[in-house]
C-alpha cells in the first residue's frame, strides 16, 4: 500500500477519465506532452483511492510531503512570486488558458 | 483499614512474585507456546465459528458489510461479490439475498474478508467512506499478508538514495524480502515510478528484494497492474504475484 501523502503545486488540474490513464503512463497524453514543451512539471495519481479519480497536475511541484518525501517545504514571498510569475508564462506559452492556482491536495494511501 | 492493610499484604508478595525472574521465564516460555502452536494457524481474528444472525452496516452508496458474529463476513457490492465469493448454502445470514455471498472456504480473498472483520466494532459506530475505507481495505490486507509469517513487520522504513521507502510486509524469516500490497488496478503513476525506484535500489544495494502483491478490490473487482506497470516491474526484475 502506497503511503499518504500530500502534493503541494503551483498550476492547473485535469481529471483524466480511466480510458486516457494509460497514455498518461506512458507518457504520451496530450496535455503531458503539452507541459513538455514549455518546460512545465507535472504529477499525476488516483486522488480517489478506491474510488478512482485520475487527475494530473501541471506547472511548478512545490513539494511532496509524506512519509516517503518531505515533512516540511519553505519557500521565501520573493522566490514564490517569481516562481508564480515563471510559471504564469509558461502555461500561456504552453497554451494553457486556465488561471494558475496554488494547490494542496491529498493523496490517499493506496 | 484494617481490611486494606490485609489486601494489600496479600497483594505485595503476589506482585513481587509476577515480576521476579523466574515468572519472567514462565512467562516467555508461555509466549513461545502460544507462538509456535498457534501463530502458524490461519488466524480467525477471533471470531468465533458459531454461526448466528447477521448484523450489518451499509459503509458505501453501493456497499455492505456484514457479518453474522463467526467468521464469515461479506461484503456486499452489486454485481461483484459473487466473482470472487463462493457462495456458502450453510450460511444462516438474514442479508438479503443479493448481499448473502459467503465467504469460500481457504481463498486468498476470504482471508482478506476475515482480517475486515477485525474492523467490524468500528464499522458498527462509524460507517467508513471514501479514504477512510481505502485505507482500512490496504491495511487489512497487508495484515492479511503478514498473517502468513510465523512473524512480520508492518509498514518498515528502508533508507534509499532518493528518500525512505516503507515496506508494507516483512517477513521475519531470513528471506531478506518484503512485500508491497497493492489493492485493485494498480497504474503507473507518479507515486509508483517513485516506489519502483525505490525498491530497485534496494535491490541492487542488497539490502531487500520487494515483491509486488494485488489482490482485488472489493469494490471494483479489479486487480493486478496495468499493462505498463507490468512492464515496468518485469524491466526492473521485481517479483510480483497477483492474487485472484
Amino acid at each position: 500500500m502506497s503511503v499518504e501523502s500530500t502534493i503541494a503545486f503551483y498550476g492547473i488540474q485535469f481529471e483524466v477519465p480511466a480510458s486516457e490513464v494509460e497514455q498518461l503512463e506512458l507518457r504520451c497524453h496530450p496535455l503531458l506532452l503539452k507541459a513538455k514543451t514549455a518546460s512545465l512539471q507535472h504529477y499525476w495519481a488516483n486522488f480517489g483511492g478506491i474510488d478512482p479519480k485520475y487527475e494530473i497536475l501541471i506547472g511548478k511541484k512545490l513539494a511532496v510531503l509524506g512519509l516517503e518525501n518531505s515533512f516540511e517545504f519553505v519557500i521565501t514571498c520573493s522566490e514564490l512570486q517569481a516562481m508564480i510569475e515563471d510559471v504564469r508564462q509558461k502555461l500561456l506559452t504552453a497554451g494553457f488558458e486556465d488561471e494558475p492556482k496554488l494547490l494542496i491536495q491529498y493523496l490517499p494511501p493506496n | 483499614m484494617e481490611h486494606e492493610s490485609a489486601l494489600e499484604q496479600m497483594n505485595k508478595p503476589a506482585m513481587k512474585k509476577s515480576l521476579s525472574h523466574g515468572g519472567l521465564e514462565v512467562v516467555q516460555i508461555l509466549l513461545l507456546f502460544v507462538a509456535a502452536f498457534f501463530l502458524s494457524q490461519p488466524r480467525v481474528w477471533g471470531f468465533a465459528v458459531m454461526p448466528q444472525h447477521a448484523s450489518g452496516n451499509r459503509i458505501l452508496e453501493n456497499v455492505s458489510l456484514w457479518h453474522d458474529a463467526s467468521i464469515r463476513v461479506i461484503l456486499a457490492y452489486d454485481g461483484v461479490a459473487n466473482r470472487s465469493l463462493a457462495y456458502d448454502e450453510s450460511s444462516t445470514l438474514n442479508a438479503p439475498d443479493k448481499e448473502k455471498a459467503a465467504v469460500g472456504e481457504r481463498s486468498h480473498f476470504a482471508d482478506f474478508v476475515k482480517t475486515v472483520a477485525a474492523e467490524t466494532t468500528t464499522l458498527e459506530t462509524t460507517p467508513l467512506k471514501g479514504v477512510q475505507l481505502n485505507k482500512v481495505i490496504g491495511d487489512t490486507t497487508s495484515d492479511a499478508i503478514a498473517s502468513r509469517y510465523p512473524a512480520a513487520l508492518r509498514e518498515v522504513p528502508f533508507d534509499t538514495v532518493g528518500g525512505t521507502r516503507i515496506s508494507d510486509v516483512v517477513p521475519l524469516d531470513g528471506s531478506n524480502i518484503a512485500i508491497e500490497s497493492k489493492v485493485g488496478l494498480t497504474s503507473l503513476d507518479s507515486r509508483i515510478r517513485q516506489e519502483l525506484a525505490r525498491d530497485w535500489w534496494l535491490a541492487r544495494q542488497g539490502q531487500v528484494n520487494t515483491m509486488w502483491e494485488f489482490t482485488p478490490s472489493p469494490i471494483t473487482g479489479e486487480v493486478g497492474p496495468t499493462s505498463a506497470l507490468l512492464q515496468k516491474l518485469q524491466k526492473l526484475q521485481i517479483p510480483y504475484k497477483i492474487n485472484q
